[in-house]
């Protein structure tokens, strides 16, 4: 018999070969050390390229480059329907962050700066009663109202108190870090420092913990009216952010409630101890976290009604805008019924990125931000 | 008429993993996948569920084929049912991505043939189903695989020494 071919050998591997061809081929094998090396050498090819293949699986969905997504498959290209889905991953980690904010401000009686708030308002502090984690057809409903058209992308600049990018980092990891700062706030109350840690790389990861964070945020009861402005303000345990002490001392403002939690540095440029017209500007919350080594201010205000959020960033980062819009457009997603949100982003000449969103229009935007920072940021 | 619930939770994860790594983008991956099976509920007669599944899912992906948006909302809340029980990988370290930026550059590098019987014998189809979904005959699959493994292991190997003199390079 000859020598065994190539794919001859493969198939047996495979063990694709009839039983007369099995015969045959091992008959062969038994007496050529030439077709043995080959065996061999076909074993380590189907070995290595399954691990090849295996190592695909380390990448998620939404996180490729143009460049690189547009030469895989010899020409195939995503067509544009196929590609909004990236937008929801985007809300989901924008989730995280509102969520973060929404954790830091509500859970009555847990941290610090709850505790050193007026006492009345917090007689009425009532144990979080864990309900059911919400289904990610949930999350779903709520990522387009809450967080549609805001930009994402985030630097991973390191801080200060925090190294940017450790190496090994996970969705579970960052989850699990999520909630074990939960844990730690509610023990000790020493860190109201909300940390989200993701890598650049894991943008689809953020979609999980998103899911995770979805808990939290069926515990979290729904944010205060702003119309019931309760003179209540919570100052941070960490008293050196200087805008936080004016915002306490500015009993001119009427506010709703006003927490400063965390060690973000805010820029000394910031006009919130010289807010307009209190009237149609109010702050209903503000905290400090740290997302991918950024520190990031988030701070909701009630213009005219409307709620408006600042993002406010400790680094520039054009990138910022990727993920936009489009939100509302994804075709089949359940309970897409999104208000039309709308932002603006910004860098000012400190090197901060700024998003503002809201339900209004961009030129309503505009304006309030010409309101909270002057006319030229 | 097939009972595609239970198509979708045989076959839904074997895939989306095979389309996420032929593709390299899991969102685009899951909804190839999803118009797999949208496609599944209109054929009237399957001899091979999962070389028929494949196939599609290639035909798909060549076509960019259109979307029938009343019959995915059914399968959206089954894929958010199966997306709570898929298990996510361990943990993507950086060294781990690069592997991964290196195997992709080395699946791409492969013809499309070789490469797309490739990544069927890797989610368990046999030559059979494998020359069915590509228009093969089973007799030339043994020589595809040989060769679609042999390139791709010596192309993985090549950028990996590329890799290393570059961080050689880098280091002195």
């Amino acid at each position: 018999m000859q020598h065994l071919d190539e794919g001859m050998i493969h198939a047996w591997l495979d063990g694709e070969l009839s039983p007369a061809e099995r015969e045959a081929a091992e008959a062969h094998l038994a007496t050529c050390d030439e077709c043995k090396a080959a065996v061999a050498e076909a074993r380590g090819f189907v070995a290595a390229s399954s691990r090849i293949l295996t190592a695909l699986d380390a990448v998620p969905g939404g996180v490729l480059p143009a460049s690189s997504k547009s030469s895989v498959g010899g020409g195939e290209r995503a067509p544009a329907r196929f590609r909004v889905s990236r937008a929801w991953m985007a809300a989901a980690a924008v989730l995280v962050l509102s969520t973060a904010t929404i954790i830091v401000i509500r859970p009555r009686g847990e941290t610090s700066a709850m505790r050193v708030a007026d006492a009345s308002t917090e007689a009425k502090a009532t144990e979080m009663t864990p309900t059911a984690a919400l289904k990610p057809e949930a999350l779903a409903r709520t990522a387009p109202s809450s967080t549609a058209a805001t930009p994402v992308r985030v630097p991973a600049a390191p801080t200060a108190d925090r190294p940017a990018l450790t190496g090994k980092i996970t969705d579970k990891k960052s989850s699990r870090e999520f909630a074990e700062r939960k844990d730690e706030r509610k023990k000790t109350a020493e860190s109201a420092t909300f940390s989200v840690d993701a890598a650049d790389t894991v943008t689809k990861r953020a979609a999980g913990a998103g899911a995770t964070t979805s808990d939290a945020m069926a515990k979290a009861a729904p944010p205060p009216p702003v119309g019931e402005a309760t003179p209540s303000v919570a100052q941070a345990p960490h008293p050196a952010t200087g805008p936080a002490d004016s915002l306490a001392k500015g009993q001119s403002l009427r506010m709703g409630q006003v927490v400063v939690t965390g060690q973000g540095v805010m820029s000394a440029t910031e006009k919130l101890d010289a807010q307009p017209d209190t009237a149609t500007v109010r702050i209903v919350s503000r905290s400090t976290s740290s997302f991918q080594g950024d520190t990031v201010v988030t701070t909701e205000y009630n213009v005219r009604g409307a709620r408006i959020v600042l993002i406010d960033r400790s680094t520039s980062r054009t990138e910022t805008r990727r993920a936009a819009n489009g939100v509302a457009q994804y075709p089949w997603k359940p309970g897409n019924v999104a208000a039309p949100m709308n932002s603006i982003t910004w860098s000012d000449s400190t090197g901060r990125t700024r998003t503002l969103r809201g339900p209004v229009s961009r030129a309503e935007l505009e304006r309030i931000r010409a309101e909270l920072f002057g006319a030229t940021p | 008429m097939h009972d595609v619930d239970r198509l979708f939770r045989a076959y839904n994860e074997m895939l989306v993993r095979y389309l996420t790594r032929r593709l390299g983008d899991r969102d685009w991956a899951e909804e190839v996948a999803q118009e797999t099976f949208v496609r599944a509920l209109r054929q009237e007669t399957m001899t091979n569920e999962r070389a028929w599944l494949f196939t599609v899912a290639n035909n798909l992906v060549r076509d960019e084929a259109r979307k029938d948006s009343r019959r995915r909302r059914h399968l959206t809340m089954l894929y958010e049912e199966e997306k709570e029980r898929v298990v996510e990988p361990e943990e993507t370290t950086i060294e781990r991505a690069q592997d991964a930026a290196m195997a992709r550059a080395a699946v791409d590098g492969l013809a499309e043939r070789d490469r797309l019987a490739l990544l069927m014998k890797e989610e368990g189809l046999d030559y059979s189903e494998i020359a069915s979904a590509l228009g093969l005959s089973v007799g030339s699959i043994g020589t595809t695989l040989s060769r679609a493994r042999r390139r791709l292991v010596e192309q993985y190997e090549r950028l990996q020494q590329e890799q290393q003199r570059r961080e050689g390079n880098a280091a002195s």
